[in-house]
């Protein structure tokens, strides 16, 4: 070995011997991540526009792409309005990037102006105009967003904003009508009322004209007397006017005549910063909530005219917060509560966990900043259960939709934060943001993408309120290549002779870990290649202490240029202590499930051994018993009385089925004849009519399905003449 | 929306309405008319869903069909000859919490109301449409209707219809916004039944048209369908009828459709011997006009008479304005 290999060796073996490691990784960042170091130049998923509409957020380069697909034709044609639009996608980019903020259409004004006050006069005219023609097809609007600190609770807070409005719009319109309604109820009672009849009254319910032709006097005293619709009760009138009085009253839903109450400043009251604080409101509200639902309930029933006092009054005199279900409680806007890990001290973790296992409507989004904690000895313990260890124990807690996610994944998870804000009970939002002083160069974005990536971060969703099961209710499939331990990818590079060099690199929480300045000492750079070294993720794979050789993770210079770094065994084992999480998460999400494949191996064992016993039953008697002395069944003639259909051929009958209530031998005999539940016919009573009158009934029937039988009195006259007239429709 | 306490309410103390709920006055229908079958079918369907009387709505024009709305015990209408269609969408738009039905003859229909019938499948609102189709004009005694096939005697065609009869299906399935379609006959009142059933559960215009006798003055015209069940044409399907092995062996010609086939619809109505029965095309996206012209909340009084003083205003000439 030498004295490279040995060096190397004692560093993976023994990690830093000194505070400054002259080997550490400064300028270098994971080989894989390298194309995406200046985000700028790329078109990605960021930034988003926010829309009210599901799925709440587009991401621009989509919506430019919509914009092109329109109007730029394929082809050269359309290759000059497709650079000039793709320039102004740039021009955004580098605004967002130097601050600006603000909605689609303000800042494409603001980088169209940019782009045309630095492009020369010839080309200003035909800048301007592709930006205009592409602003006037740019179907959404509405805030931009980039991926910033910030951008997990700006997008939870922002579909919490869109759902909770047209749920509250929604409500409020019913308000409005069951509102409507008790008033329709109130008035159609007065106007019948002696008030309502009086002549002055009628005198204003006239025309000017011929308001002198009438006597409203005699118009009142005829109209009150012949008026024999009964008025309301003064209970039920007290009972109306009440109900209606809580529904105009209520402050949690706006009113279409009520403009102090609009929507945006109304759910500012929903929004908190302390879980404490949202549960007292919660708790202080509940009593209104309650009066409001009672109040709707009375007004549901009143209009449905199915208010019963004697069994109503009783139920609803005892109507409190109590009383109140879950499904009630969804109607109402949710509790939006906003945190970072670094508010998430004892006593905030101890409240969230209590807001998590209750069934109180709090959404809590927590922006994490650390996905690793601190380097060892306390790597992969983040203090005060922030981190990823938070959503793992709220997924225990049962009750709370959880959805953990980094912000580069977003994007994708827009429609599944709307779910968990719509869903009845608690939530938690857990998105890593990748804004963190411990990796200061790099974007935010790249940083949460490799915080998921490297399974640090791990994204994952579940939904009690999906299914009865954890197949139901838990998904992992949001990660990049669930299947894999760690996803892997192709780097291509160009060789020591600058041939082209492909090879597939894993990317591993030691490539995460190496873009926090915290880590920096547990790497060591390689000057020349040494044969004794191996890839990390191999070395992961392998048993432990077992490991054979030095590993080591690519990375790349500013200048693109890759290198080994040797990796410390610390690093090691904080991997693989990730990696243990990331497969109890798999195998929640039923991949590569050890219960699933001991149950599977079960099963195959039996039927191998089934197999093999019909196998060798199939090769010959094996027992002492005669051939052809298998159990006989014994098959008996039907008997000439056990016909199918045992009905006896002279009970006269109806195929009542078949029946088009025609009414013909109802009319006939009603006594004889009759109409059952589902108004079809059938023979009611024999003796309450003649054989004749069956024949005739037969004869009259439109669809041919009485069958008369046989006279039951012999003794009948004209029988013979019956009994040939009836043979028709017994033959039938 | 209906609140679960509500929900829970009702149906703690529900009351369950027997057929008998919704019988009104005693039919006038001669005996063995085919509007009783109509009758008994829609009865049922009321009784089966539970319909509340007083959220239900029968509409009719002019007619022996249109006689209807005296023998249901809910709200009716009977209105003005080929006007019940006019009437029915007006209360829905102002009513559309109510179940609205509409029963129409032959005449009533496809004769003075035809401008209705058509705008009314193109407005799409949700309602139950069924055409009692007896080939003849009933109540006025034995005149020539727009379905009397060609050379059918009557008083006003004592040498037989001169022209092909009009197919109500066929014009139907032709209007912009059809989204269902379906044909029953009295005699097959399990099929009937169900085919007013899942028009009531289609929400949109659903019209049924139904092949009726009048044994009045076409006592024998359906007999030989009658007497040949081979001669009706069962459509079966899983979003239509799902026959019983019985109604199978008794009705021996069946045949797959998918009512979602609108070409096929057409098809099927184009050839009326053997008559076609079933769910000729169903499109559960059509929008309904009442949904499409929702304002999104329900006006007041109030709002009423601001609007209507404000619209009258328009043409107020104000003295102190002249001034």
């Amino acid at each position: 070995m030498s004295d490279v290999s040995a060096e190397l060796g004692r560093f993976h073996l023994l990690g830093p011997t000194s505070d400054a490691d002259p080997m550490a990784t400064s300028g270098l960042i994971p080989a894989l991540l390298a194309p995406y170091r200046d985000l700028a130049a790329l078109r990605y998923d960021y930034p988003l526009i926010l829309t009210d509409e599901p799925p709440y957020a587009r991401c621009l380069s989509d919506v430019v792409n919509d914009v092109l697909r329109q109007l730029a034709p394929p082809g050269a044609a359309g290759e000059r309005l497709r650079q000039h639009v793709l320039r102004l996608e740039r021009e955004l980019r580098r605004l967002l990037a130097r601050g600006r903020r603000g909605a689609l259409g303000e800042l494409w004004d603001l980088a169209a102006k940019v782009l045309v006050a630095e492009s020369d006069e010839a080309q200003a005219d035909a800048l301007e105009a592709s930006f205009d023609e592409a602003k006037r097809v740019l179907e959404v609007d509405g805030r931009i967003v980039d991926c910033d600190g910030e951008v997990g609770s700006v997008v939870v807070e922002h579909v919490w904003q869109a759902v909770c409005r047209r749920s509250s719009r929604d409500m409020g319109r019913r308000i409005d009508e069951l509102a409507l309604g008790l008033s329709g109820i109130l008035q159609a009672d007065e106007l019948r009322s002696g008030a309502g009849l009086s002549p002055e009254k009628l005198r204003a319910s006239l025309g000017g004209d011929h308001r002198s032709s009438f006597d409203f006097e005699s118009w009142s005293e005829i109209a009150g007397t012949s008026s024999t619709s009964p008025t309301l009760s003064d209970a039920r009138r007290r009972r109306i006017r009440e109900a209606r009085a809580v529904l105009r009253a209520q402050r949690f839903f706006p009113l279409a005549d009520d403009d102090d109450h609009a929507a945006p400043t109304t759910l500012d009251r929903f929004r908190f910063a302390r879980c404490a604080d949202a549960v007292e409101a919660f708790t202080e509200r509940r009593r209104a909530m309650a009066e409001a639902i009672r109040a709707m309930a009375i007004a549901e029933l009143e209009l449905a005219n199915r208010y019963r006092e004697a069994d109503h009054d009783p139920f609803f005199a005892q109507f409190d917060e109590g009383s109140l279900s879950p499904e009630d409680v969804a109607l109402f806007p949710s509790y939006l509560v906003c945190l970072t890990d670094r508010d998430l001290d004892a006593r905030e973790t101890a409240r969230l966990i209590d807001v998590l296992g209750s069934d109180a409507p709090i959404i809590v989004v927590v922006e994490c900043r650390d996905a690793l904690g601190g380097p060892p000895p306390m790597s992969g313990a983040t203090p005060g259960l922030a981190g990823p260890q938070l959503a793992r124990l709220a997924i225990g807690l049962g009750q709370a939709f959880v959805l953990q996610t980094a912000s580069s994944n977003l994007p994708r998870m827009t429609e599944r934060i709307g779910d968990g804000v719509a869903a009845s009970g608690p939530a938690l939002f857990s998105v890593f943001t990748g804004s963190t002083d411990d990796a200061p160069s790099l974007p935010p974005y790249l940083v949460a993408a490799a915080a998921m990536r490297s399974r640090c971060f791990p994204a994952f969703c579940y939904d009690p309120g999906a299914g009865p099961d954890w197949a139901d209710r838990f998904d992992v499939e949001l990660n990049p290549q669930p299947d894999a331990v760690w996803p892997t990818d192709v780097l291509v590079a160009a060789d020591a002779e600058l041939q082209r060099h492909a090879e597939t690199v894993a990317f591993t929480p030691i490539d995460f870990a190496a873009l926090d300045r915290r880590y920096a000492r547990h790497f060591a750079r390689v000057g020349d290649r040494s044969d004794d070294m191996a890839p990390a993720d191999r070395q992961l794979e392998a048993d432990g202490a077992a490991a054979p050789t030095v590993p080591y993770v690519l990375m790349a210079g500013d200048d693109g240029g890759l290198e080994r770094v040797v990796v410390d065994r610390r690093l090691i084992r904080l991997a693989r202590r990730v990696g243990e999480v990331w497969h109890s998460l798999r195998e929640l999400g039923g991949i590569h499930n050890s219960h699933a494949r001991a149950l599977v191996a079960t099963e195959r064992a039996t039927w191998e051994e089934q197999h093999t016993a019909e196998a060798v039953g199939d090769a010959g008697p094996v027992g002492d018993g005669p051939a052809g002395d298998a159990p006989t069944v014994e098959v008996s003639e039907p008997s000439a009385d056990e016909t199918p259909d045992e009905r006896v051929t002279g009970e006269p009958f109806i195929e009542t089925a078949r029946c088009t209530t025609c009414d013909e031998c109802t009319k006939l005999n009603a006594k004889m004849f009759a109409y059952d539940d589902n108004k079809q016919a059938y023979i009611a009573d024999l003796g309450a009519g003649t054989y004749r009158e069956m024949v005739e009934a037969a004869e009259a029937c439109q669809v041919a399905i009485i069958h008369p039988g046989l006279p039951w009195d012999p003794a009948e006259p004209g029988i013979d003449e019956l009994v040939a007239r009836a043979a028709e429709f017994n033959a039938a | 929306m209906t609140l679960s306490v509500t929900d829970c309410l009702l149906r703690s103390y529900a009351d369950h309405l027997a057929i008998e709920d919704y019988e009104g006055g005693v039919p006038r229908w001669c005996t063995g008319c085919g509007d009783n079958a109509v009758l008994a079918a829609l009865q049922r369907l009321c009784r089966d869903e539970q319909l509340a009387p007083e959220r239900t709505v029968f509409v009719s024009g002019i007619g022996c069909s249109s006689r209807f709305p005296h023998y249901m015990n809910t709200y009716g209408f009977h209105g003005l000859h080929g006007r019940a269609l006019p009437v029915a969408e007006g209360i829905k738009m102002r009513r559309p919490d109510l179940h609205v039905f509409v029963n129409t003859g032959d005449g009533d229909c496809c004769a003075i109301g035809t401008a209705h019938w058509i705008h009314a499948i193109r407005y799409n609102m949700d309602m139950t449409v069924v055409m009692h189709d007896n080939h003849i004009y009933g109540l006025t005694k034995n005149q020539m209707s727009p379905t009397s096939p060609k050379g059918l005697p009557s008083n006003t065609s004592p040498r037989g219809a001169h022209i092909e009869a009009l197919d109500p299906l066929t014009v139907t399935l032709a209007v912009t916004n059809v989204s269902f379609v379906a044909q029953a006959v009295d005699w097959m009142p399990g099929v009937l039944n169900d085919l007013v059933s899942m028009a009531f559960h289609h929400k949109g215009f659903s019209f049924v048209r139904v092949r009726q006798r009048c044994p009045e003055y076409l006592p024998d015209y359906f007999e030989p369908w009658m007497q040949d069940p081979g001669r009706v044409r069962l459509l079966t399907h899983e979003d239509g009828i799902e026959p019983t092995p019985e109604l199978l062996r008794a009705y021996p010609n069946h045949a797959p459709h998918d009512p979602g086939d609108l070409a096929g619809a057409r098809e099927i109505a184009a050839c009326p011997d053997p008559i076609p029965v079933g769910v000729l095309y169903r499109d559960d996206d059509v929008p309904c006009y009442e949904d499409i012209r929702d304002p999104g909340h329900r006006f007041s009084p109030d709002d009423i008479e601001r609007a209507f003083n404000a619209e009258l205003d328009r043409f107020t000439i104000w003295p102190e304005a002249a001034r």
